[in-house]
Order: C-alpha cells, then structure tokens, then sequence
C-alpha cells in the first residue's frame, strides 16, 4: 500500500503543477508565453514578457508527512489509531489532486452521513438535513483511450535548432473520474422516493462511475517559430508539436449500479455491473497475471498560432487536431460479483478528439504602476474551462486576482515580490471542495533566485 | 424491504473518514401495510404481531460489525373499549437473520424489551418502548453479526382493546474505518 500511494502521489504531482503560482493568483488564468506550450505549441518561441515566474514549489506535499492525520495515508504505518479516528480519503484525494497548494482546509468528509431508510426509498444527508448528491467529475471521463496524455513530470529537453526541440518524459494520471446519479435516480433521491424507478428490470435509475488511470514514457517533437512581422498587429507566432507515447499502463473502469424490487415494489437490494479494462507490459503479466498484458502505444498532433502586439497577446492552440491511440489488454465484466465475461481486447481512441484553448493578455500602463489583464477559456473534447485574472504591479511588487470555472468556480489571489536575489510570488488559491462542496482555500509559492 | 443491499455503495460515495459516522435509521412503520396497523383485541383474537409474519422484519445492515451503538423504538395507542380491566404485554423480539419464528424462543431470538399495562375501561395510553443499543448487550452483539430480524407482539389479557401502532424506528449508527486492519 506505500508504494501504491507513494506511486498515486508522483503521478498527480505531474499533473497538479501544471499552472503557475502567478497564474494561481489570478484565478487560474493562462497567461501567454512559454508556461503555455502544452496547451498551444506555438508558445515555446514566444517571448516570455507575460508568463515570467519562478520554480514551483510543490508546498502540497507537505500534508502528505505523517503530522497531518488527514491528508497522509502514510500515518496508517506510523500511527493506525490515528489513522482509524483522522484520516479523510476525501481530503487526502483533495490535496494530492492541487499538490501546488498546501491547503489550509481540505475537502472534508461530513461527520455523520444518514440514511433514512423507508419503503418509499432512500435519502442520504448529513447531519444538518443537507442533501448530499454523490457527484463528481474531474476531466472527461470516457469509455475509449485518448491520445491526449497527462502532461510528463519533469521531462528532459532538447534544443535541436532554431524554434526546434526535442522533449522525453514519464507520465501518469488519470484521464477523467466521474461519479454521477443518472437523470431518474438524481430526481428519486430529491423526491426521497424511488416510485419512478420501479419498472421492470433493469430499473432505469442507476449510479454511474468511470475512471480512468494511464502511464507511459511520451517522445515529443516540437517546432515553433516566430513569422513575418504583420504591420498593425504584431509578431505572429505558429507552432507544432507532434507527442508520441509508449504504454505503460493503462485501467479504465466504469461501473453501474441499479436498485431492485421485491413484487410488493419495496427496495430489495441493488444490482451492480462493473465493467474494467487492463493493459500493462507483457513481461508484468507474470506479476500481475490478470491477462491484461499487451502492448499500448499513441501519437498526437497539436498546432498553435500566437500574437504578440506589443501591449496584447494573443493565442489559440489545438491539442488533438490528428492523434490515435491504441491498448491491448483484457476486459473483464462482472455482474453482482460473478465475473461473466474475460476478453482479450484492443481498444482504440478517435483520430481526432481536438481541444481548443484561448487565451490572450492586455497590458495598460497606468499613471502609477501597471494593469496587466488576461482571460482564456478552453473547450472540444474537455470540460469547458474559464479564468479571467489581473494583476497590478507598482515597483517591486504586485498584486493579483482572478476568477474561474472550471467544473466549479475557483477564485485566486496573490502577490509577487521581486526582492533583487531572489524573485517570490505567493498565491492564495481557492477551488469548490469535491462531492460535499464549499470553498477549499490554499497557499502556493514559487521563487526565483 | 427485505434486504438494504443498495447501502453499501451509498455508504463509499458518500463520506470515507476516520471521523464520520454512518447513521442508518430504518423506518419500519413504512413497511407494515397500513391495515396491518391498527385493529382490534378481543377475546377471540388475543395477540397481535408486527408484522404479521413470525419471522418478523428482516434488517440486513452493510458494515455492521463496525457498530457503534443504536436505538430501537416503538410506539403504540391503546384504548380499552371494553367493560373490563384489561391487562396487556407489548414486547420488541429480536432474532439472527436464519430464525424463521422470532417468537417461540428458538433460533437464536430474544425479548429485546417488554412491557405490561392495565387499562381500565374507557382508558387510552400511548405506549412507548425505547432500547438503547450498546456495547457488550445482546442486541448489539446480534445486529454486529449483519442481518437481524424485528418484530413485536401485543398480547391481551382482558375482553377488548383497541390498538393503533405509531412508530416502529430503528437507528443505528456505524464507524466504516474501524473495518481497516492492521497493517
């Protein structure tokens, strides 16, 4: 279980550093600039006027130590009383999911949850009456591989030319998690009352879940270039990147589960279907012996075009344009327990799943200090995102705020130093705490020396 | 209501902390026909049972053996509508989930409480019965074991009693982490 955690951990701190604290500060914003190559290719020759901020800091990892009884899964060696009466998987799925952040009041599992049981049905809330809806979702959870692969943890990078490079990391992550009530079963749990969902099997309310987890080691090729200068707009700036990936490991669950009736119409249990895939190595089969080896490779194209106006950015990147993906491994159903079906399997992604992403910056001078305004909004084949950010700057020193949305709303502030040795920025970030809901607030650092 | 197997998913997705309590409170009035509620006690019928079945309500309760404690309640109005005193016995039994007569002190089932009242004639009472489930007793060792069965009686010593059953509730309220062993 500790290296299956400490393994989880290195996998999210890959993808919960991916923003900037200055960008933090400001609700999330994607500034213009090379911190935004992943998102549009063409930024890896863009100046970096916009986006300029230090080493991250990944302050989150703090409440992984054994002291924090709630957040570290690691205090069920140190301590397992302590981990029987404090730990929250709730919060700890929480601060692993923002390592960037040390949150200062993590996701909290409610103190008592109830479930008031009659024959109309079911209905769960917590201890003040509050209705509590399992749902969430975080990513695009689907039911096929994607080319589009987590951003890799520290990758090594080339320079082979002019506007030319050559990237190699490690990846892992997870693509999307979904848990959700359908339609019908949403309403029953409102109602209090599963009349609506007495039909003949299969009832037409069910709990829905998915997920999905992959890692690999990913290649990419990446050319970006700044073009003639347009008079009247500014220096444009195009760029491709072509990430190919070899499979590591690839899971991918989605599971259902439907209440059943007695003939009087009574609830008399719950049917569940679970439904999961696996491919990983051939030479682990021996370890792992689930019949999931085999072979799991993809290739992506991504393109992007920037402008730089002197005093404005702008620029719009394309992950996805072309890609494929391909998994061998098996597939596995079970049905209320019994496992009914093992199938060797080849999953495929789409050719073309693209994520469009946004963003530009607007710098007005001021007569004391500096107003630098940015927003960006990303869409296609992902969860609609938003930020709209600011940051003000007199001296050495400025400050910042900003809004989001980004499956809920999340607000930033922050502040940046630049203290001649050594360059600080700070940022108090805010996201909704998943699945019980509320503001979860933070703090994240980076410097510069 | 025979099995509360839809519990357990709900029981994942909703909270998973060292801190959280699970309380699960079962409405068992909800699942007596209402017919079966209210009726009358004479000479020729001297008992009721609630439900009617001798195996009584089957509970069946996910993560049980992570009990912490629990409360049984049940209430009833009585009313003697006849000439004579009448003397009554109202009892809560409780049986495994394997006892198919809670009722014949075999099995496994027990009295989990009773009470007996004197009405006069004319006289109406609610009667409220009320166990408090607690370590080391048992009823709580027998819920921990998973499935339990509940039922209640009301017998009559005496001419006529009219009887009207108001609440049959059970509470139990559970700790899911203490499931986790040792490592």
């Amino acid at each position: 279980m500790k290296r299956a955690a400490s393994f989880l951990l290195i996998g999210l701190l890959g993808l919960t550093l991916a923003q900037g604290v200055r960008s933090l500060g400001m609700g999330g914003v994607l500034l213009p600039g090379p911190s935004g190559q992943a998102a549009n290719p063409a930024y890896a020759a863009f100046p970096g006027k916009w986006d300029g901020e230090g080493f991250q800091v990944p302050v989150g990892l703090l409440r992984f130590l054994p002291l924090f009884t709630d957040t570290s899964p690691f205090t069920y060696f140190t301590d397992p009383t302590a981990f029987r009466n404090n730990f929250d998987f709730l919060s700890a799925y929480d601060q692993a999911t923002h390592l960037g952040s040390f949150l200062l009041n993590p996701a909290r599992s409610p103190d008592e949850v109830v479930f008031k049981v009659s024959a109309n049905g079911i209905s769960i809330t917590d201890g003040q009456g509050n209705s509590l809806m399992p749902t969430f979702q975080v990513g695009t959870a689907s039911d096929k591989p994607s080319a589009s692969i987590p951003q890799p943890f520290l990758p090594i990078r080339l320079d082979l030319g002019p506007g030319t490079y050559l990237s190699l990391g490690s990846f892992m992550g997870s693509q999307g998690i979904r848990i959700a009530p359908n339609p019908d079963l949403e309403q029953a749990m409102k109602d209090g009352s599963f009349d609506r969902c007495k039909s003949d099997p299969p009832s037409p309310c069910a709990l829905e879940a998915q997920a999905s987890f992959i890692s690999g080691i990913s290649v990419a090729l990446g050319f970006s270039t700044p073009l003639p200068e347009i008079p009247g707009l500014g220096r444009v700036y195009a760029g491709v990147r072509g990430e190919g990936f070899y499979g590591l490991g690839y899971a991918e669950a989605a599971a259902q589960a439907r209440p059943t009736f007695d003939q009087d119409g009574n609830v008399s249990g719950a049917s569940y279907e679970v439904r999961y895939f696996l491919s990983y190595p051939s030479s682990l089969e021996g370890t792992l012996g689930q019949g999931g080896g085999g072979m799991g490779y993809g290739l992506r194209g991504d393109v992007g075009v920037a402008v730089d106006g002197g005093n404005w950015a702008i620029g719009l990147g394309v992950q996805n344009l072309l890609g494929f993906s391909q998994w061998s491994g098996v597939e596995v159903t079970v049905v209320d327990g019994t496992e009914t079906a093992r199938t060797p399997t080849t999953k495929k992604s789409d050719f073309s799943a693209p994520v469009f992403t946004v963003n530009g910056a607007y710098r007005l001078p001021l007569e004391a200090g500096e107003l630098l305004l940015a927003a960006d909004a990303r869409f296609g084949a992902t969860t609609p995102a938003f930020h709209l950010g600011v940051e003000y700057s007199l001296g050495l020193a400025a400050l910042r705020a900003g809004v989001g949305l980004e499956g809920g709303w999340r607000f930033g502030l922050g502040a940046g130093f630049n203290l001649e040795a050594l360059n600080l920025d700070l940022a108090l970030t805010t996201h909704e705490a998943p699945l019980v809901g509320g503001t979860v607030y933070g703090i994240a650092m980076a410097v510069r020396f | 209501m025979k099995r509360l197997a839809l519990l357990p998913l709900l029981f994942i997705l909703a909270a998973c902390s060292g801190h959280t309590i699970h309380r699960v409170e079962v409405n068992l009035l909800s699942f007596i026909p209402q017919n079966q509620r209210q009726g009358e006690l004479d000479l020729t019928t001297a008992q009721v049972r609630f439900p009617d079945d001798p195996a009584g309500q089957l509970v069946g309760v996910p993560g049980a053996e992570t009990l912490v404690d629990g409360r049984l309640d049940l209430g009833l109005t009585l009313k003697n509508t006849g000439t004579l005193p009448s003397s009554l016995d109202l009892e809560v039994r409780l049986g495994p989930e394997s006892d198919t007569d809670l009722y014949d002190d075999q099995g496994g089932d027990f009295s989990a409480i009773s009470r007996s009242l004197t009405l006069n004639p004319g006289d109406e009472q609610t009667v409220a019965l009320s166990l408090n489930v607690q370590p080391d007793t048992p009823t709580y060792n027998l819920i921990k074991r998973g499935g339990f069965r509940v039922g209640a009686r009301l017998s009559l010593n005496g001419d006529q009693v009219q009887y009207t059953l108001t609440q049959a509730y059970v509470l139990l309220r559970l700790k899911l982490f203490n499931l986790i062993p040792n490592p």
